[in-house]
């Protein structure tokens, strides 16, 4: 019988307080702004983080992830600010960062790579293994928990990564573009155990691939040069494309759209 | 089942560390099990001087290892973690203390063992020994902050070159603050205890300093890497001072014995050796009886004693340097040391290497002092190449070897004064 590890997030899902928010977030590289006065809320649900390459995805979640102080600004995770360093603790029992690349130990096998995981991000010793297998099995590698990480292929290495950072059951995941490099099977495979994962989670799903966002997200949150173009439901997205768009899908036309937009003023 | 994760590294690489250190710890020591004798001394001090190459092997698996699963982009410990700092630290370095630890032990045991079981006196200095093990840790914490700070591949290639530096320029540090010395301790001497204890709880700063500091590093990865990053070297200011303090007037890092000795009688020679050495007596008494039969009528020394008795200079006393390093030419070498002396070759400036004298009457007596040096050396049965190759005393000992015996005894008796002064030549030869 398994049992289920002490709950991290348990009463904030229950309260509906599962919210990320980002408030006039600026992020500064030696002089140049990457995020420029960011304000958003990212709430229960899985929210696609939309945007061109250098856009300033993976630095705002770096920010949300509380790896990177931003250079002014607020940030919160279910209302622990992130500026102070018992916020910053408490909120960081609450996430999931996937990073774009990650690195693991092929010589580990998966069930203690998952289970170290899970010690670093605070789990307690003794709800560890039952929590590693349970992860295991959310991503479909409990045939793989003894194996060697070096024998798992590159898509059963981002479910690897994405059972490590389930394994201490956060309610908040984010995930920065975590399909990039895998195959369309492996894509199809990885997305269905992220909406597996996303019950009862804000889940932020950076990527610049429009059909999984389409598939797989209710809000979409577009971000352009540091700033925040469009925030709101993927239906109202999906509205923005202009009549009489032919050869593309509503949402990537809306999105070309909110692009072009961006670009309007600089012609 | 909650053990298995206790291991936050792969048992690959922690087996790796320990096979290395222990491969070259016995590299170092494997020598002491050939010895004519055991010596605690010795066994004590290449116990750290092993470390000259398994430390820094040790260091750069440690840098690999917190490079490769402490980066920001690990999965296993990644910045947002909660336990990101001294718990993943503590964790992380147990382990690879305990590894190279286990290697260096284990490396060790056959010369512990051969010395426990030979050994005829004194015994192991637990002091040097303790604080050897603990440079090793003060060598994986080194390599391990270098990877929390050098958290790339190149990490091990930095930790490889930093934690050969300390070994390296050895003598400018200091015998206190080096991790290894550059010099041979054996049966003679013995390490100041004091320098012993200051360098355990130097070592130990060291190694506690570079864990604290890893585990601020860690910890501040990408937030507040400034200010960690200033704290974790505020942390290292206690070594730097134990070390700058202990440079300013070092105490001796080694003491004479005052050493117990062994000694035996032959053909009028009383033969002394360190009591630890009581396994080269019979051998080196041996080698003195041959000698003094070789010498016929000249007169004997008083004293042959081994120079870790440390005895006064005394023109009636030959001390030898005893080549015990040397399992199986010890004696060989034994013999043609004493002959070197008996016969004044040791006593000629040229011969002996030091200074340079051109007056052809010195370089005819060094050859004849030699010659006869060579000469007595093979009567008493040294085998194997000469203690010199110069081929004006390689001439006389050729001339001396046509010659019968008794007329040599006589040579050497009616010159012994003018060959042990240098001053003999070639026209006193028979």
């Amino acid at each position: 019988m398994v049992s289920t590890p002490r709950p991290t997030g348990g009463p904030l899902r229950a309260e509906g307080r599962l919210t990320v928010h980002a408030t006039d977030v600026i992020v500064k590289y030696r002089r140049t702004e990457v995020i420029r006065g960011v304000t958003v809320r990212f709430r229960p649900g899985i929210t696609g983080l939309l945007g061109p390459n250098g856009a300033g995805k993976t630095t705002l979640l770096s920010v949300l992830a509380s790896v990177l102080k931003p250079s002014s600004g607020k940030v919160s995770v279910a209302g622990h600010d992130l500026a102070s360093p018992s916020g910053r603790q408490h909120a960081r029992r609450l996430i999931g960062w996937l990073p774009q690349r990650f690195d693991v130990s092929g010589g580990m096998t998966v069930h203690d790579t998952v289970s170290y995981a899970a010690w670093c991000n605070g789990l307690d010793v003794r709800d560890i293994d039952t929590a590693a297998r349970r992860a295991l099995a959310v991503v479909d590698l409990t045939d793989r928990a003894r194996d060697r990480v070096r024998r798992l292929s590159g898509g059963q290495r981002q479910r690897l990564g994405l059972a490590a950072v389930l394994a201490h059951d956060p309610p908040v995941l984010l995930l920065d573009e975590p399909t990039s490099g895998l195959d369309p099977e492996q894509r199809v495979r990885f997305l269905a155990h992220v909406r597996d994962a996303a019950a009862g989670r804000t889940v932020i799903l950076s990527t610049h691939l429009l059909d999984d966002v389409d598939r797989l997200c209710e809000r979409v949150c577009v971000l352009t040069e540091g700033v925040v173009r469009f925030d709101g439901p993927t239906a109202a997205m999906r509205a923005l494309a202009p009549q009489g768009s032919s050869g593309a899908s509503p949402i990537e036309a809306a999105y070309l759209w909110l692009l072009a937009e961006e670009a309007a003023p600089q012609a | 089942m909650i053990r298995r994760f206790h291991v936050p590294v792969p048992r690959g690489l922690v087996v790796l560390l320990a096979a290395g250190v222990a491969v070259l710890t016995f590299a170092r020591t494997v020598g002491h099990l050939t010895w004519p004798y055991a010596d605690w001394v010795a066994f004590s001090a290449d116990a750290r001087q092993a470390l000259m190459l398994a430390g820094p092997w040790a260091a750069v698996w440690a840098a690999w290892s917190s490079s490769r699963f402490s980066g920001a982009r690990s999965i296993l410990c990644p910045a947002s973690s909660v336990r990101s700092g001294a718990p993943v630290v503590h964790r992380q370095l147990r382990v690879l203390v305990v590894g190279a630890l286990s290697g260096w032990i284990a490396g060790l045991l056959p010369s512990l063992a051969a010395t426990t079981l030979r050994a005829q006196a004194g015994a192991p200095d637990l002091l040097v020994v303790v604080g050897a093990g603990v440079v090793l840790a003060a060598y994986v914490c080194l390599g391990y902050a270098i990877g929390i700070v050098v958290p790339s591949t190149g990490a091990p290639a930095v930790a490889l070159v930093v934690s050969m530096l300390p070994g390296l320029t050895a003598d400018s540090l200091g015998a206190v603050v080096a991790p290894v010395w550059t010099f041979d301790v054996v049966a003679g001497q013995y390490e100041n205890p004091v320098v012993a204890l200051v360098r355990v709880f130097f070592f130990l700063s060291v190694a506690l300093s570079l864990a604290l500091a890893s585990g601020l590093w860690l910890r501040g990865r990408g937030f507040s890497p400034g200010g960690s990053f200033v704290q974790g070297v505020a942390l290292l200011a206690l070594p730097v001072a134990l070390a700058v303090a202990s440079s300013g007037a070092p105490p001796p890092v080694l003491r004479e014995d005052d050493p117990p000795r062994t000694c035996a009688r032959t053909a009028g020679v009383e033969v002394c050796v360190h009591a630890a050495r009581a396994a080269v007596l019979g051998p080196l008494t041996q080698a003195v009886a041959d000698l003094m039969t070789v010498m016929g009528e000249a007169r004997p020394p008083r004293q042959v004693v081994d120079a870790a008795l440390w005895d006064e200079p005394d023109p009636e006393t030959v001390v030898l340097s005893l080549q015990v390093q040397d399992g199986t030419r010890w004696r060989q070498a034994a013999i043609q040391d004493l002959a070197w002396q008996l016969s004044g070759a040791a006593a000629c400036p040229l011969a002996s290497g030091i200074g340079v004298r051109t007056d052809p009457a010195d370089l005819e007596a060094a050859a004849v002092s030699g010659g006869v040096a060579v000469w007595m050396a093979r009567e008493a049965g040294a085998a194997g190449p000469p203690v010199t190759n110069a081929p004006d005393v390689l001439a006389v000992a050729d001339r001396l070897d046509q010659l019968p015996a008794s007329d040599l005894q006589a040579f050497l008796a009616r010159h012994q004064e003018a060959l042990q002064g240098c001053r003999a030549s070639t026209g006193m030869l028979p």
